[in-house]
């Protein structure tokens, strides 16, 4: 029996989360979509959905297994209680919440009400970070001792071929919870703890290039607490980029050698999509199951991720991703914006 | 005959900008009147995108104007920093990316948001056509005009974005995408109400293919000898460019033009700007978005919405 499933919100990341879940016919059927702009909603009707403006509405009136949460993170928090309210499983976006308070609360309510919830970190999923992952569970380059992480993008602001305004609540603070740390820091920390576990900031520095309410550019310092391993973490949001552009790598240096993202990520984005769509046209032919977005590259974890969800929905398995690495990686963000005094007042109990 | 000057720094820093911002004054308006009280200065704000990126007119350059104009005209002259509301660009969030709060707010000079306030709107009566264009007040107060334009390639359409262009930020109205279509007549019209009295263009960083620094700055009197001028450095036939053709028509410029620089340094310029064929990178762009929609629609693959849009 397939999973019957709700989006909440439909902007940017939602909207590639449908298209994710119209391609999972035997796993799931998308009943409805709750979403504010009209604009958006006439895309959920071209595809012959059912729309509500609230998502109270969509949680009450269709019988729902799970949600996809990708709403601004000020609206996560009340969406997530109104859902294991009535028992609902969860996908939500990352960040989990604007502060660790928010998350733990949330974590807390899916807890007592016996409900999953996962959280999209989906560059876990990254071909290249699948790849450095597996070769360092390996042993190949011994004992890690250092590593780096880097992502730098566009952040808030559109494609350069197609200029958009900002969307407001990303560059509020009270809304967003924060800047380019919570945004871009949260999947570096993330990966992070998922390698080396729970960490202690040693260094951390916040940056407002672009004069932004938030900090658009962070450096991280962290070490391990169990393996002693030391991190530098660098992430922003200042960087003109051209999509297939993708400027993010991992390295972990060992005590006999190291591994770099950057050699098994595609050098040239265009070629890659070529050879990924002959590819896929090959299996097409022999009736074999396509690998979705492997052309794109940089979107081909969103679709991953969202598939082991239903995939652990279902077969009732574990999720990959922990609840308690979630709150580790937003006490660690807390924690770092505290140092910074980022005048972020009672915000931090919002 | 206008006058146009090109001058050329590869080693440039805050002192020799302003050494070559003033010897533009000197050249070209040698004579500015003591009676000019208020005086608009138009930089190019592109997005977020700062001067490093070569899409935004550097605000060291403005600087220099502003510095420039009080040496020439006194202290208490009226100096206003001008951009408008854009489809995609709030001047609320660019002048402090773009470091245009800091700079005004340091001169002592007013930074002027063109979409708010009052405004007024102007029929302006084309070749092929009548045009009505909105405008704030202030523009019509002015008795001075600075145009400082960055030198770069509009992407779509295809045309060259200097002294001519840069005036389409001057229109009031926020959502001016819907302009496109008609952008040369929307710049001649603009334009022919608005007259650049001197026009600084940005040439510093320069983006072609990419960014490069090349330090250059063009001077001159006259918006479409500058584009003339400006249009042949950049590698592109002034008489193929929609907004240049257009306004030759309409009369708003002078073709014939003299040199001013004396080291003939035009055509060394041409061949240090990474080239880009704008046109073959939009059909290249295009094409590319052709074939990808052919591959999941045969193949039931799916197209990120950043493509859809």
């Amino acid at each position: 029996m397939s999973l019957k499933i709700g989006i909440a919100g439909i902007g940017h990341m939602g909207l590639l989360h449908l298209y994710s879940c119209l391609k999972m016919p035997n796993l799931l059927q998308v009943k409805g979509i709750a979403e504010k702009s009209t604009r958006n909603r006439k895309i959920a009707h071209q595809h012959h959905l059912k729309t509500y403006e609230d998502y109270k509405n969509l949680i009450d009136e269709e019988e729902l297994d799970c949600i996809i949460v990708s709403l601004p993170n000020y609206l996560k928090k009340d969406c997530v209680k109104y859902a294991t309210d009535k028992g609902i499983d969860i996908f939500i976006d990352k960040p989990i919440a604007r502060n660790y308070q928010e998350a733990e609360e949330m974590v807390r309510l899916v807890n007592r009400k016996g409900t999953r919830m996962m959280v999209g970190t989906n560059y876990r999923y990254h071909p290249s970070i699948e790849k450095v992952r597996k070769l360092w569970e390996e042993g190949r380059i011994g004992n890690v001792h250092l590593a780096n992480y880097e992502l730098i993008m566009n952040g808030p602001f559109s494609h350069p071929l197609t200029p958009k305004p900002i969307s407001e609540w990303y560059i509020d603070p009270l809304k967003a919870g924060g800047g380019a740390l919570i945004d871009l820091g949260y999947h570096l920390i993330d990966l992070n703890v998922w390698f080396f576990g729970k960490c202690d900031v040693l260094f951390s520095d916040l940056q407002h290039v672009l004069h932004l309410p938030v900090e658009d550019a962070s450096t991280l310092v962290l070490r391990s607490k169990k393996s002693d391993v030391v991190s530098v973490l660098n992430s922003g949001w200042f960087s003109k980029m051209i999509f297939p552009e993708f400027n993010f790598r991992v390295n972990l240096h060992g005590t006999s050698g190291f591994l770099s993202t950057d050699r098994f990520s595609p050098r040239y984005m265009r070629l890659h999509a070529v050879k990924e769509a002959l590819k896929n046209f090959a299996k097409k032919c022999i009736g074999k199951k396509i690998d979705y977005l492997s052309y794109t590259y940089y979107y081909s974890s969103f679709f991953k991720i969202l598939n082991d969800f239903f995939l652990a929905i279902k077969n009732g398995v574990p999720f990959s991703i922990s609840l308690d690495e979630e709150l580790e990686v937003m006490r660690i963000i807390d924690e770092i914006y505290s140092k910074h005094l980022i005048k972020r007042g009672n915000y931090l109990n919002v | 005959m206008s006058k146009v000057i090109i001058l050329n720094s590869d080693q440039y820093n805050e002192y020799i900008i302003d050494q070559m911002v003033t010897q533009i004054f000197n050249q070209i308006c040698d004579n500015l009147q003591s009676s000019i009280r208020n005086i608009v200065i138009k930089p190019n704000m592109m997005y977020y995108w700062d001067a490093s990126t070569g899409e935004t007119t550097d605000p060291i350059i403005v600087s220099s104007i502003i510095d420039n104009l009080r040496r020439i005209l006194g202290e208490d002259v009226n100096i206003y920093v001008v951009e408008s509301d854009a489809s995609a660009m709030e001047t609320k969030y660019a002048f402090k990316i773009l470091g245009y709060n800091e700079l005004c707010k340091n001169k002592g000079v007013k930074l002027v948001n063109l979409s708010d306030g009052e405004t007024i709107t102007k029929k302006v009566k084309l070749d092929n056509g009548l045009i009505n264009i909105k405008l704030n007040k202030l523009l019509l107060s002015a008795d001075f005009v600075i145009n400082v334009p960055k030198l770069k390639i509009h992407r779509e359409p295809p045309v060259i974005s200097c002294a001519l262009k840069n005036f389409f930020g001057l229109i009031s109205t926020r959502f001016k995408y819907q302009y496109h279509p008609k952008l040369s007549m929307y710049v001649s019209a603009i334009n022919k109400i608005i007259k650049s009295n001197l026009i600084i263009v940005d040439g510093l960083i320069v983006n072609g293919k990419y960014p490069k620094k090349i330090g250059l700055l063009i001077g001159a009197n006259d918006p479409v000898s500058c584009d003339i001028i400006a249009s042949k450095i950049i590698g592109r036939n002034p008489m193929k460019d929609s907004i240049i053709i257009n306004a030759i028509k309409e009369g708003i410029g002078k073709v014939d033009f003299q040199f001013l620089d004396p080291d003939s340094i035009y055509d060394t310029m041409k061949n240090k700007i990474p080239q880009l064929n704008s046109i073959m990178t939009n059909i290249s762009w295009f094409m590319q978005l052709k074939l990808l929609k052919m591959y999941v629609r045969i193949i039931g693959d799916i197209l990120p919405p950043l493509l859809v849009e």
